[in-house]
C-alpha cells in the first residue's frame, strides 16, 4: 500500500558528466533506475557544476505492506511471484529482485537494513515491510492508500527524510527503482477468481449464508445483513456515498474488566480480547483479504492516532489509512467507563466521519484534506452503539446466548468450513462486490411512488415519515440484495424482499427496544 | 552585452536604486520583469522580440541563475560612486574598512617596491595591483543581492508542476506556508588570515557546506614555500540572512483524491522574515538541484534534492480578489455570460444541485456569499457587511448538505458543528506549544474563517461560552479573549451561516416558533434572514426525490441538469461571488428613501399584527385555553432595517449593477417575508387541514397540562423540579375543560410520539420530559 506518495522528490542526474581529477579527462554517464553510479572508476568524480548534466525528477512514494492483510491472502499472492522468479531462474549476482513489496536482501557490511518507521505504519505494533519506491513519471504516481503492484529494480539506498542523525545514516533502505506498476484492488489477492454463472451465484450465496447463520448462532436474519455488508463498497457520486453499509451487531455480551486489565500489559497492539468478538473477527477474517480488529479499549483510543497526521513535516500513518476495500471490524463490548481525552473525541469522531462520509481527513498544516476511502466498518456492541450506523440489527436470543457461550469459554462445536468453500466463498463475495448495478426505469417508478405514498399515508395517520435516508437505506439493501444473486439488475423481487427484510429487521428492534427498556427514560413510580 | 539591457536609461528608476545601493541605504537591487519588457518594446524598431528566444525578459527568466549573475556584474560596472564617505560612517561595515585597508597597503606595498627597486616596471605593478583585486571574490565587494520579480502576467503554478524541466528558471508558485525557520547567518565569502605572512584570504561558498581553507595561498607564502597556517576571520567573513521555508500546495490545487506535495524554499536578505507559518503565499524564485553531501553523496551519488532559492515573496491576504485575477479566459467568458442571463436565479441554483426545491433559501445562501460591502465610517466604526443567515428545520432536509455547500465555496469556508469538534472550539483557546512551552493562541473555527464564512451546525447544541461569543462576532465581528494570561481581540469579520434543529427534535406545528426555536431572542435578532425548513410530504417533490435516489444508486453519479448549457459548476460560481464581491454599489437617496418608507411600513405592520395575536390570545384563552393563534415570529427591529439594506446591496453586486434600485429592496423585502412566512408555521399546520379538530383538542389539553404543572411547581417551592403529574388529576381537569378521555388519550400519545411526556405503564403518572413553556 502506498503510504505516502509524496515521500519526496528527487532530482537524478540522468546524463552525467564525469571528470577523472587526475587525468583531466571529460565523459558522459548516462543511468538510470539507479541511485549510484555503481560503475564508476577511481579517481573519475561527478561533475556538478557541468552545464551538461541533465536531470530528471523521480517522485519517491513510502510503502508498506498492506495493513490488514490476512495470512490466506498474503499466502497466496506472494507465493506466485516466487515461483514465478524461480521459473525464470535469475542468478543473484547483484540484488536486482523483483518485488510485491518485499526485501529479503541482507546489507553490505557496517548498514542494516531499514525494517519501516512505525510511525508510517497504520496499525501500530504490528510487524511489517516497507520500502521507497521510486517513480520516473512523477505526473503518474499513485494515490495516497492505494494498493499496488511494482515490477521494478530493487536497491538499498538511503531514505533522505530520515536521514538526520548518525544512527540513522547508518541504516539503507530497501527501493525499488519502478519500471511498472499497476493499480490493484484488493480482490486481486484472492487467487484464481473464476468467471460465476447466474446460477453458481445463487448456490454460493446460499452456502456462504449459511455458513454465516452458524457463525452468529442461527441468527439467518443478522447473517442476511452480514452477508449484505460483507458485499457492501462505497462509490463516490461527487459529494455523497453510495453503496456503503456500515452494520451495528447489538447484543454481543460485554467483556469483563477484569479480562481486560491483564491484557493491557501485554501490548499496544490492535486485538480482540473478547473470546465473542474475536470468534466473529476470525470468522470474517477467513472470508475477506484484508481486515482490521479494533477493540475499543479506552487507553487504546486515547493513545492511537486514527487520522494520518502531516503537522510535523512527515506523513504518519493513522489507523484508518487503510486499503480501500478493507473491513473494520469495530469492537465496542469492551469499552468500559473512564475518561476518555480529547484526543480520544477526536479519533472516535473520525471514525464516525469515516462511516458516515467515507472520507478520511488527512491532517495537513493549516488545511486538513479530505480524501475519499472505502472502508467497510462493522461495529460488535452489546447495546447500542455509540457509533450513528447504517443499520442496526439486533441479534436474536440465540445468537446472544450463543454467543454468550462462546464468552464463557465453553467450546462450540462447529464444523469447520472446508478448505474449497472457503475458497468458494471468497470468490464469490469478492466476485459479487464488483457487479455494477442497474436501477430499471420501471422499478425505479415503483420505488418512488410507494415511497410517496408512504409518506403521505404516514403523515396522515401522524405517524413517524419515512425519511430520505430511509429510502436510501432500503434502496442499498435491495441493491446488496440483488448483487448477492448475481443480478446486476434490480428487479421487484429483490425490492420487496429488501423491504420485507427491513421490516423484519424492524420490528426485531421494537421489540428489542422494549424487552431491554433504555435505563434513566423511564419514570419510577 | 552589458549595454543591452541596462534598464536605467530611460527612466532614472534603476540608476537611483543603484545610487542607494551604493550609499548603503539598500542593499537589495529588484529587477521586475515588467520592466525589461516594456524597455524591450519600446526601444525595438518596429519588431517588439515576442518569441521565447528573442526577448531578454523570457531569456532572462527561463534562465535566470546565470542572469543573476551577468546582471550582476552589469550593475558592478555602472555601481556609481557613493555620494557620502562611507568609511566616515560610524555604522560603516568591518569589510569596507579592511578593503579600503587593504587597497592602501598595497599602494603602499608598490611605492616601497618601487623605491627600492627601481627596475620593476610601471607595467609589472599595475599587473600585481590587479591581481590583488581579484583576490576580493566579486560576491565580497558587491553589497547588494539581486531579485528579480517575475512578470505579472506569469501563472503562479502548484508545487507539482516544477519538475527537471524548470532548472535554473523563475518560477512562480502559489501554496501554503507550513514551516519557517528561524533566520540564521549563511556564509557567502569565508575570510582567513594567514599566520606567516599576515595576507587576507577569501573563499567563496557556493554550497550549504564548504571545506575551509587551511594552506595560505599568498604570493609571499607561495613564494617562499611557506605553509603558512590560516586562521578563519568571522568579522570579514560576509554572511547574508538565510530562512528556510516549506510551502505546501494548497487544496484547490491538489487533485482530487492525492495528498499535497511539498518544496523547501530558501529565502535570503530581503526576502527573510516575510512569510509566516499559514501564510497564502506567491513564491518567484529559481528551482534549483542541490547535491547531497557528506555520507549521503557517497550512495546517493547521483541524486540531488530540490530547492527554490526565492528571489521575490508576496503572502496573499484577499483570496476573493486573487480568484478574479486567476480567471482563464473561458471562464471569463462564460462568467459574462451568466451575466447577461438571469445571473441571480442561475446562480442561486447551482448552489448545492442536487437539492430539490428550496428556492428561496438558496437565494439568501447566495446573497450571503455576495454579501454588502462592508463600512467604514470616520470615526472608525465598522458597519458589517456580511450577511448571516439561520437555516432552521426538522431533521433530514439538507441542511447538513446547503452548509457544506456554501462553506467548500467560500474561499475562507469552515464548516463546523456547534459542539465545536477540535479543541480550539469555535473562537480560540490557548494551548501551551509542544515543542517550545509557549503559550499559544489557537483560533476556533470563527478566527479561521475570518473574511469568509462560517457554516455551523448544531448551531443550538451550541457550547454557553461559544454562544455568548457568537454575540459578539456577529455584530462588532470581534472575538475578546482573557484566557490564561492572554487578554487580546482576535478579529473575526465573517458571515455565519447557522443550522439548527427545533427545540424538540422536529418542529412542533402545535408549539409557537418562540417554543420551537430553541434559541434566545437577542441570538436570533442578529441573523438577517432566519428560515424555517420543514418536512412536509408533497407528492412531486417525494417521487422526485424517490427517482433521484434510485438513479445515483444505478448510475454513480448526479443526474445531469435538464439544461445543460445553463449549469453553473462549483468553479464558476466561485469566480462569480469573487467578481461580485469586487464590486461596490451605491446607494441612491432614491432608494434610501424607499427602504426608509419600506421600514416603517413594516414597523406598523409588525405592531399592527402584535395587537392582533394579544386579542387573539385574548380571546382563545377564553374560548379554550389554546396556545396564541398568530404569534408573531420577530421583531421588526432597526437591525431588520439594516439587513433588507445589506441584502438589497448583495443584490445589486449579484446584478452587476452600479446602484442599488428599487427592485433590489423589493426582493430584498421578498426573501425576508419568505422566509416569515416559512416560519410561520401555522399557516403549514392550516393547509393541512384534515386534522385541526383533534390539534386543537389536544394542544389545548398539553396547554391545560403545562399550566397544572407549573402551579405545581409554584405552589411548592420544594418541588421545582416535580415533573410528574397524576393522571387522575389530570383527567379531572381535562373532563372539566369538556374534553373526553380519549381526547386526552390521543393528546398523551402524540406527545409521547415527540417525545414530549411519557405516560408509565399503568397510566397512572405522566412525566414531562423537559420543563414545558409557560404559556403565555
Amino acid at each position: 500500500m502506498v503510504q505516502d506518495p509524496s515521500y519526496g522528490e528527487e532530482l537524478h542526474l540522468t546524463i552525467a558528466r564525469v571528470l577523472n581529477s587526475e587525468t583531466g579527462e571529460v565523459r558522459q554517464r548516462f543511468s538510470q533506475y539507479t541511485d549510484v553510479d555503481h560503475s564508476l572508476e577511481e579517481g573519475w568524480e561527478v561533475d556538478y557544476s557541468s552545464t551538461g548534466n541533465v536531470f530528471t525528477e523521480k517522485e519517491v512514494a513510502y510503502c508498506v505492506s498492506v495493513p490488514g492483510q490476512n495470512q490466506w491472502a498474503q499466502l497466496e499472492s506472494t507465493a506466485s511471484i516466487e515461483s514465478a522468479l524461480e521459473a525464470l531462474s535469475i542468478t543473484n549476482t547483484s540484488p536486482h529482485t523483483n518485488g510485491n513489496v518485499d526485501s529479503g536482501d541482507t546489507a553490505d557490511s557496517g548498514f542494516e537494513v531499514a525494517s519501516g518507521l512505525a510511525s508510517k505504519y497504520p496499525l501500530p505494533g504490528e510487524n511489517h515491510t516497507a520500502a521507497l519506491v521510486k517513480f520516473y513519471s512523477p505526473s503518474a504516481a499513485p494515490k495516497a492508500s492505494s494498493v499496488i503492484d511494482v515490477v521494478g529494480i530493487y536497491e538499498l539506498g538511503y531514505n533522505s527524510k530520515s536521514q538526520e542523525s548518525d544512527e540513522e545514516r547508518k541504516v539503507l533502505w530497501p527501493c525499488i527503482h519502478a519500471i511498472y506498476y499497476t493499480d490493484i484492488q484488493l480482490h486481486n489477492l484472492v487467487p484464481s477468481l473464476p468467471r460465476l454463472a447466474l446460477s453458481a451465484y445463487i448456490a454460493r450465496r446460499d452456502m456462504c449464508l449459511s455458513h454465516l447463520t452458524l457463525v452468529l448462532g442461527g441468527d439467518e436474519l443478522a447473517a442476511q445483513y452480514l452477508l449484505l455488508h460483507l458485499l457492501s463498497k462505497s462509490v463516490r457520486v461527487q459529494d455523497a456515498k453510495v453503496g456503503k453499509f456500515s452494520l451495528n451487531l447489538i447484543g454481543v455480551p460485554s467483556c469483563e474488566k477484569k479480562q481486560q486489565q491483564q491484557q493491557k500489559e501485554q501490548s499496544r497492539r490492535f486485538n480482540f480480547n473478547n473470546l465473542a468478538t474475536k470468534w466473529i473477527g476470525d470468522a470474517i477474517a477467513q472470508l475477506v483479504p484484508c481486515s482490521v480488529e479494533l477493540p475499543f479499549e479506552l487507553g487504546l483510543l486515547n493513545r492511537s492516532a486514527f487520522l494520518p497526521n502531516a503537522e510535523h513535516g512527515d506523513l504518519k500513518a493513522g489507523v484508518l489509512q487503510l486499503a480501500p476495500g478493507t473491513e473494520i471490524i469495530c469492537d465496542e463490548t469492551c469499552l468500559h467507563e473512564g475518561t476518555l481525552d480529547e484526543h480520544g473525541v477526536r479519533n472516535l469522531h473520525a471514525l464516525q466521519t469515516s462511516i458516515l462520509e467515507q472520507t478520511v481527513t488527512y491532517l495537513y498544516p493549516f488545511q486538513p484534506i479530505d480524501i475519499s476511502t472505502n472502508l467497510r466498518i462493522l461495529v460488535l456492541s452489546t447495546g447500542k452503539s455509540i457509533l450513528q450506523n447504517d443499520c442496526d440489527v439486533y441479534l436474536a436470543d440465540t445468537a446472544v446466548r450463543f454467543f454468550a457461550k462462546i464468552q464463557s469459554g465453553t467450546s462450540v462445536d462447529m464444523q469447520p468450513l472446508d478448505p474449497m468453500h472457503t475458497e468458494q466463498i471468497r470468490q464469490y463475495l469478492e466476485l459479487a462486490r464488483c457487479l455494477d448495478f442497474n436501477i430499471p426505469k420501471d422499478v425505479s417508478d415503483i420505488i418512488s411512488s410507494e415511497y410517496a405514498d408512504s409518506r403521505r399515508c404516514a403523515h396522515k395517520n401522524g405517524e413517524q415519515m419515512m425519511t430520505q435516508e430511509d429510502l436510501a437505506l432500503t434502496v442499498t439493501v435491495a441493491r446488496l440484495i440483488s448483487i448477492s444473486k448475481g443480478q446486476d439488475v434490480l428487479d421487484l423481487a429483490s425490492w420487496r424482499e429488501a423491504c420485507t427484510l427491513e421490516q423484519y429487521r424492524k420490528e426485531r428492534a421494537t421489540k428489542a427496544k422494549s424487552a431491554r427498556p433504555a435505563s434513566g427514560g423511564e419514570p419510577s413510580s | 552585452m552589458d549595454g543591452e539591457f541596462t534598464p536605467d536609461k530611460p527612466q532614472r528608476k534603476y540608476l537611483e536604486m543603484l545610487q542607494r545601493v551604493a550609499d548603503r541605504v539598500e542593499d537589495t537591487v529588484t529587477i521586475a520583469l515588467d520592466d525589461v519588457r516594456a524597455f524591450e518594446i519600446e526601444h525595438s524598431s518596429g519588431h517588439p522580440p515576442f518569441t521565447q528566444t528573442a526577448s531578454l525578459a523570457f531569456r532572462i527568466e527561463n534562465n535566470a541563475k546565470s542572469y543573476v549573475e551577468v546582471i550582476s556584474k552589469a550593475i558592478d560596472a555602472l555601481m556609481p560612486e557613493a555620494n557620502k564617505d562611507v568609511l566616515q560612517d560610524p555604522e560603516a561595515e568591518v569589510l569596507d574598512v579592511i578593503i579600503q585597508a587593504r587597497r592602501d597597503r598595497d599602494r603602499r606595498d608598490r611605492e616601497a617596491l618601487q623605491a627600492v627597486d627601481g627596475q620593476i616596471s610601471r607595467a609589472t605593478g599595475a599587473a600585481a595591483g590587479a591581481e590583488m583585486d581579484e583576490s576580493f571574490p566579486a560576491v565580497l565587494t558587491r553589497r547588494y543581492t539581486v531579485q528579480l520579480v517575475p512578470r505579472r502576467a506569469q501563472k503562479a503554478q502548484a508545487v507539482r508542476a516544477v519538475g527537471a524541466g524548470q532548472i535554473g528558471r523563475l518560477v512562480k508558485l502559489r501554496g501554503m506556508v507550513t514551516r519557517v525557520s528561524d533566520v540564521r547567518p549563511a556564509m557567502v565569502v569565508a575570510a582567513y588570515v594567514c599566520d606567516a605572512c599576515g595576507s587576507e584570504v577569501f573563499q567563496e561558498v557556493k554550497t550549504r557546506q564548504f571545506t575551509p581553507l587551511t594552506q595560505c595561498s599568498g604570493a609571499q607564502c607561495v613564494a617562499n614555500r611557506r605553509r603558512g597556517k590560516l586562521q578563519r576571520l568571522t568579522r570579514a567573513s560576509r554572511f547574508r540572512r538565510f530562512q528556510e521555508v516549506r510551502l505546501q500546495e494548497m487544496t484547490d490545487q491538489v487533485p482530487m483524491g492525492d495528498i499535497p506535495r511539498t518544496l523547501t524554499v530558501h529565502c535570503v536578505e530581503s526576502t527573510v522574515r516575510a512569510l509566516h507559518p499559514g501564510d497564502v503565499a506567491v513564491v518567484a524564485g529559481v528551482f534549483l538541484p542541490q547535491a547531497y553531501t557528506g555520507l549521503r553523496a557517497l550512495r546517493a551519488g547521483l541524486l540531488a534534492d530540490t530547492v527554490l532559492e526565492a528571489h521575490h515573496v508576496r503572502p496573499l491576504k484577499r483570496r476573493y480578489e486573487e480568484l478574479a485575477a486567476e480567471a482563464s479566459a473561458e471562464q471569463r467568458v462564460r462568467l459574462a455570460q451568466l451575466q447577461r442571463g438571469d445571473a441571480y436565479t442561475r446562480a442561486a441554483q447551482a448552489i448545492a444541485p442536487e437539492i430539490f426545491g428550496h428556492d428561496d433559501v438558496k437565494k439568501a445562501l447566495l446573497l450571503q456569499l455576495v454579501g454588502a460591502p462592508g463600512r467604514h465610517t470616520r470615526d472608525s466604526l465598522a458597519i458589517r457587511g456580511d450577511i448571516n443567515v439561520c437555516l432552521m428545520g426538522d431533521p433530514g432536509v439538507a441542511k447538513s448538505q446547503l452548509l457544506r455547500f456554501v462553506a467548500a465555496v467560500a474561499p475562507r469556508g469552515v464548516y463546523t458543528t456547534g459542539r465545536g469538534s477540535s479543541g480550539a472550539g469555535l473562537t480560540a483557546a490557548v494551548l501551551r506549544d509542544a515543542a517550545t512551552g509557549e503559550m499559544v493562541l489557537e483560533g476556533g473555527a470563527l478566527v479561521l474563517a475570518d473574511n469568509g464564512l462560517c457554516a455551523i451546525d448544531e448551531f443550538d447544541k451550541m457550547d454557553e461560552g461559544d454562544r455568548t461569543a457568537i454575540h459578539e462576532v456577529m455584530e462588532q465581528q470581534t472575538i475578546s479573549i482573557a484566557k490564561a494570561g492572554i487578554t487580546t481581540t482576535l478579529n473575526a469579520r465573517v458571515s455565519i451561516l447557522a443550522a439548527a434543529n427545533p427545540a424538540r427534535g422536529r418542529y412542533n406545528p402545535r408549539m409557537t416558533p418562540q417554543e420551537n426555536i430553541n434559541l434566545p431572542a437577542a441570538l436570533l435578532s442578529r441573523f438577517d434572514v432566519l428560515f424555517l425548513m420543514l418536512d412536509r410530504p408533497s407528492r412531486d417533490a417525494d417521487l422526485q426525490l424517490a427517482r433521484h435516489v434510485a438513479w445515483v444508486h444505478t448510475h454513480g453519479r448526479h443526474p445531469p441538469p435538464a439544461d445543460a448549457a445553463a449549469e453553473v459548476d462549483v468553479d464558476l460560481l466561485r469566480h462569480f461571488v469573487a467578481a461580485a464581491r469586487a464590486r461596490s454599489p451605491v446607494l441612491p437617496r432614491a432608494v434610501g428613501d424607499y427602504i426608509v418608507g419600506a421600514y416603517v411600513q413594516l414597523r406598523q405592520q409588525h405592531k399592527a399584527s402584535a395587537a392582533a395575536t394579544r386579542r387573539g390570545l385574548a380571546r382563545s384563552e377564553i374560548d379554550s385555553g389554546a396556545a396564541p393563534l398568530r404569534p408573531a415570529v420577530s421583531n421588526a427591529t432597526p437591525r431588520t432595517l439594516l439587513a433588507i439594506l445589506r441584502l438589497a446591496q448583495a443584490r445589486a453586486r449579484v446584478r452587476a449593477a452600479a446602484a442599488v434600485a428599487a427592485e433590489d429592496v423589493d426582493e430584498a423585502l421578498r426573501l425576508m417575508d419568505a422566509a416569515h412566512v416559512s416560519l410561520d408555521a401555522r399557516s403549514a399546520a392550516s393547509a393541512l387541514g384534515e386534522r385541526r379538530p383533534h390539534a386543537d383538542a389536544a394542544s389545548a389539553i398539553y396547554a391545560l397540562m403545562s399550566r397544572q404543572l407549573l402551579s405545581a411547581q409554584s405552589a411548592d417551592s420544594d418541588a421545582s423540579d416535580v415533573m410528574q403529574l397524576s393522571y387522575a388529576d389530570v383527567l379531572d381537569r381535562v373532563r372539566d375543560a369538556g374534553y373526553s378521555e380519549p381526547d386526552l388519550c390521543r393528546c398523551l400519545e402524540q406527545y409521547e410520539d415527540i417525545n414530549v411526556l411519557q405516560v408509565n405503564l399503568t397510566r397512572t403518572r405522566i412525566t414531562f420530559v423537559s420543563a414545558p413553556v409557560a404559556p403565555q
